[in-house]
């Protein structure tokens, strides 16, 4: 299912973050968002979500806009969003994490296999599973957000920075579970600024700076651009 | 919480010293006009040393009158029972205050935030039940102390019952004596390592900076100043009773600062003159009043959150510019829009000549 | 569990203390005095409990203080006492007994939707911001206690019992009416428990208590929640009115007292903390019922706010408390 952004603009009291971005993301696709800190990224991804209100613009999921909309109603539509920094919660258990990820799911047999599936695909959060999120690691804890998400059954999923502040080991390893999500039909929409994850991860890429989209395309368009040669890959 | 920070090292304070020295002339004939001011006046003290508190919670408010209980309950026992005068007391007493501040403060310290403002609550009621229940001969109980025998003539300057210019000429001294004190702290190097604790306590604490006695000390200057003025609200009363310094009557004070504006020393002034023609105009309708100050509060925080003053700026801003459109009406292009839009014209003779 | 932490010290040097008090009581007067003691400070821990678990549930939900709930409370009694006494359908219809419990329903459900406006159209603009919702909070129990004044007058109000005689307990005599209290506030705080640990309700929660933004990622409407648990908040204050109404007295100011309390309260226990304030509520209602037999009121006040900043001393976010604001 296709996302949708037009001419989004968000503010935070005078301050444009975002100043007018088109964004699409196809489906089955994995699409990133590129750029430094405070070029607005993140406030693109958090209107998508619904926990910031866009100023002007649309966003469409399908054939329903859901700019305006809560979290707690986008999610019902499919959309799950992992947060920057992880942000489990630290006082519960890993399993009362996931089961608070299906809080907006009322199946309680599909909940159980979903509960199930996620201690297979994450093996190391089966392992914890009694444990308080707050005691595990960081790359645990990063697997645990995602699997939190997914636990939304999502169609769309919405990652903000997943690999900030994790070893070169668990990059790696958020590569292959990303990829794998995409075989199975998860539509992603990545915001990061570790270029070279993007650029291997996704399919189409938005560079933004200063509130605005600077470049778009497809990696090869992109690494092949001088600018972003110049600026993000240090060539 | 910014502006708050700010206060003294604006001009405000400069500002202020005409119209205070020229309030009496106006108002000197009218008792109660001197009243209001005088309890203006006190409320902005009040104000004042609790703004110089590092833990600059608003709801530190709700404790803070104890202070300035203590210091009036105080001076008044020492004036009452061993017959020292006024000037003594107002030279003795803040320093007794600020000790036993210091002594609360040593343990309360530790705690932060609204855990802190309820350890300054829980004490001020201590206090309020200390002076309502405990030594009853020498401070009054429940009723509180009346009858005081106020400021003791100084000189040819009496201070009787009706001298409210002489009192309010010593409320403007007592103000003059704080500011001085906090401008002072201000600039030394006790003031930087406030300012320091307030911004950043962690990375004070990692420049070497000792937190935990910054804040003491900090409390016990505040709070001592808070018993100075206690001292002169006894005299200028001769008249009062416990609750008037418990968290319920703070909570009041908080009232008046929000609505009169936070955002200006004048603010709780304001409020406070507020209050007194509200409680004035409705004085046929008693059982209405405390209704309608619930009312007033609601509608200030929800719809004029900077108070009274910043309407006041607003307005004032409003018509400067209102003044500043007339006045350019008669050109058919205002003069600033037009610089502003239009390019510099060397750059626009440019391509017209070429 | 984990109850030897060492964090939990003054929650054990608490413990003990109320112990070694009932010890004291026990060897200095006799086993009569001690129930009735006992009972009393129960009576009291369970009123403060209804009122302070309100207080610590929007703490915990929507970070506010609050200061309208002691109004909540009075009006919780006064809507028994209007549904009693003043419009006398319920009471002319039904036997008393029915009557109370659908007075105490009604009073629930009204302060209840009352709790849920307040939020909606004066806290709820706010968000998380802790000052101007305080002071809103402040101003409406101002109006409150003044409304009451106003509508039904300065005379003080009783609501008649509706359960007279009284039982026996090891040689005390304890009412009936006190009983219903005792038995309808363990009710409510088993339903209360039984909502916030088992059910979906609850998780939900415990998650905005953690990360707010994190929990409406999840799919909590947050703002739903925030009204149900003004609701449940305001209810609890309601009926914690209505059971003491018959008890003591109904006046404007009944609420007072209590809340200072129930501050108190939530504050000892840690604010936010569901347990904290169980335990802190029992030590503080048996501290009242001790002080006010032996001690005299206000000594025992006295001693409440010692043992408050004591605790705040030792551990500066209250006996469960964590993190802190």
């Amino acid at each position: 299912m296709p996302l949708l952004i037009k001419d989004l603009h968000v503010r935070y009291g005078a301050l444009e973050a975002v100043q007018g971005v088109n964004i699409t993301v196809p489906d089955g696709k994995v699409v990133g968002i590129l750029g430094a800190n405070g070029a607005g990224k993140s406030s693109v991804l958090k209107a998508v979500a619904g926990t910031i209100r866009s100023a002007a613009g649309e966003i469409w999921l399908d054939d329903k806009r859901i700019d305006g909309m809560g979290p707690h109603q986008s999610i019902k539509l499919g959309l799950a969003t992992v947060p920057e920094g992880r942000r489990v919660f630290a006082g519960m258990t890993v399993e009362e994490n996931l089961r608070l990820g299906a809080y907006s799911r009322n199946d309680k047999p599909g909940i159980e296999q979903d509960l199930q599936t996620m201690f297979e695909r994450f093996p190391i959060l089966k392992e914890r599973r009694k444990q308080h999120a707050g005691t595990l690691s960081g790359g645990e804890q990063g697997q645990l957000a995602i699997a939190r998400a997914l636990m939304v059954r999502p169609r769309f999923l919405l990652l903000d920075e997943p690999i900030q502040g994790l070893s070169p080991v668990i990059t790696d390893l958020f590569f292959d579970i990303i990829l794998k999500l995409r075989d199975e039909g998860v539509t992603i929409m990545m915001v990061e600024h570790n270029v070279h994850f993007v650029l291997n991860l996704s399919s189409y890429l938005y560079l933004m700076e200063q509130g605005k989209v600077r470049i778009e395309g497809e990696p090869k368009e992109l690494t092949s651009s001088e600018y972003v040669q110049m600026m993000y890959l240090g060539r | 919480m910014q502006q708050i920070k700010r206060l003294y090292h604006n001009n405000s304070i400069g500002l202020m010293v005409v119209p205070l020295l020229i309030f009496p002339i106006f108002a000197g004939g009218n008792p109660y006009l001197m009243f209001t001011g005088i309890l203006a006046l006190y409320t902005i003290g009040v104000t004042l040393t609790l703004r110089l508190k590092l833990s600059s919670y608003l709801l530190d408010i709700a404790g803070h009158l104890a202070w300035v209980g203590m210091g009036a309950y105080f001076s008044s026992a020492l004036q009452v029972h061993l017959g020292w005068p006024f000037w003594v007391n107002l030279i003795a007493v803040p320093p007794i205050v600020g000790l036993i501040s210091v002594l609360v403060a040593m343990p309360a310290i530790r705690t932060q935030g609204v855990y802190l403002a309820i350890v300054a609550i829980a004490f001020a009621d201590i206090v309020v039940l200390f002076f309502g229940n405990m030594f009853t001969g020498v401070f009054g109980g429940h009723g509180g102390l009346y009858a005081l025998p106020g400021v003791n003539n100084l000189g040819p300057i009496s201070f009787g019952k009706d001298d409210h210019v002489a009192y309010y000429f010593l409320l403007v001294g007592i103000m003059a004596f704080i500011v001085y004190i906090l401008r002072r702290i201000d600039r030394s190097r006790i003031g930087l390592s406030f300012r320091s604790v307030r911004e950043q306590a962690d990375l004070s604490e990692a420049v070497g900076l000792n937190v935990y006695w910054t804040k003491v000390l900090n409390w016990g200057i505040s709070c001592s100043l808070a018993g100075l003025l206690g001292v002169f609200f006894a005299a200028y009363l001769r008249a009062f009773n416990p609750d008037e310094f418990s968290s319920a009557a703070g909570f009041f004070l908080m009232a008046y600062i929000i609505i009169g504006g936070r955002g200006h020393l004048l603010g709780p002034a304001l409020g406070v003159v507020l209050f007194v023609v509200m409680r004035e105009s409705l004085r046929s309708l008693e059982l209405w009043q405390s209704l309608f100050w619930g009312v007033i509060m609601i509608i200030f925080i929800m719809f004029i959150p900077d108070g009274i003053y910043g309407l006041i700026k607003r307005g004032w801003e409003w018509g400067i510019a209102f003044r500043a459109r007339q006045a350019a009406a008669p050109v058919p292009a205002p003069a600033a829009v037009a610089a502003s839009t239009t390019p510099p014209p060397s750059e626009r003779v440019g391509p017209s000549s070429g | 569990m984990r109850f030897f932490k060492k964090d939990y010290g003054p929650a054990w040097a608490l413990f003990l203390s109320a112990i070694a008090l009932m010890v004291y009581v026990l060897v200095e007067y006799n086993f009569t005095v001690f129930v009735r003691v006992s009972m009393n400070g129960i009576v009291l821990g369970l009123t403060y409990l209804l009122v302070a678990l309100g207080l610590a549930l929007m703490w915990g939900v929507m970070h506010l203080l609050n200061f309208a709930h002691g109004q909540f409370f009075m009006m919780g009694a006064f809507s028994v006492w209007y549904f009693m006494v003043r419009v006398d359908v319920l009471t002319k219809y039904l036997p008393i007994v029915p009557a109370y419990l659908i007075s105490l329903v009604l009073a629930m459900v009204i302060v209840g939707m009352m709790g849920t406006l307040v939020e909606r159209y004066l806290f709820r603009r706010f968000g998380g911001d802790l000052l101007p919702a305080l002071l809103i909070s402040l101003g409406l129990g101002l109006i409150l206690a003044q409304a009451m004044i106003l509508a039904f007058g300065l005379l003080t109000k009783s609501i008649p019992t509706a359960f007279a005689g009284s039982q026996r307990f090891f040689g005390v005599s304890l009412t009936n009416e006190r009983l219903a209290l005792v038995i309808s506030a363990l009710v409510l705080l088993v339903a209360l428990w039984w909502l916030v640990s088992h059910t979906k309700f609850g998780r939900a929660m415990v998650a905005i208590r953690e990360d707010q933004t994190a929990a409406a990622l999840q799919g909590i409407d947050i703002g739903k929640f925030r009204l149900i648990v003004m609701f449940i908040g305001s209810a609890l204050a309601a009926v914690a009115g209505g059971l003491y109404g018959p008890v003591f007295q109904v006046t404007p100011e009944m609420g007072t007292g209590p809340m200072a309390t129930a501050f108190a309260i939530i504050v000892l226990g840690g604010l936010g903390s569901l347990p904290g304030a169980g335990i802190a509520a029992f030590f503080l209602g048996f501290v009242e019922s001790f002080g006010a037999t032996f001690l005299g009121a206000t000594i025992a006040q006295f001693f409440t706010f010692a043992v408050i900043i004591l605790v705040l001393i030792f551990k500066p976010t209250g006996l469960f408390g964590h993190g802190g604001h």
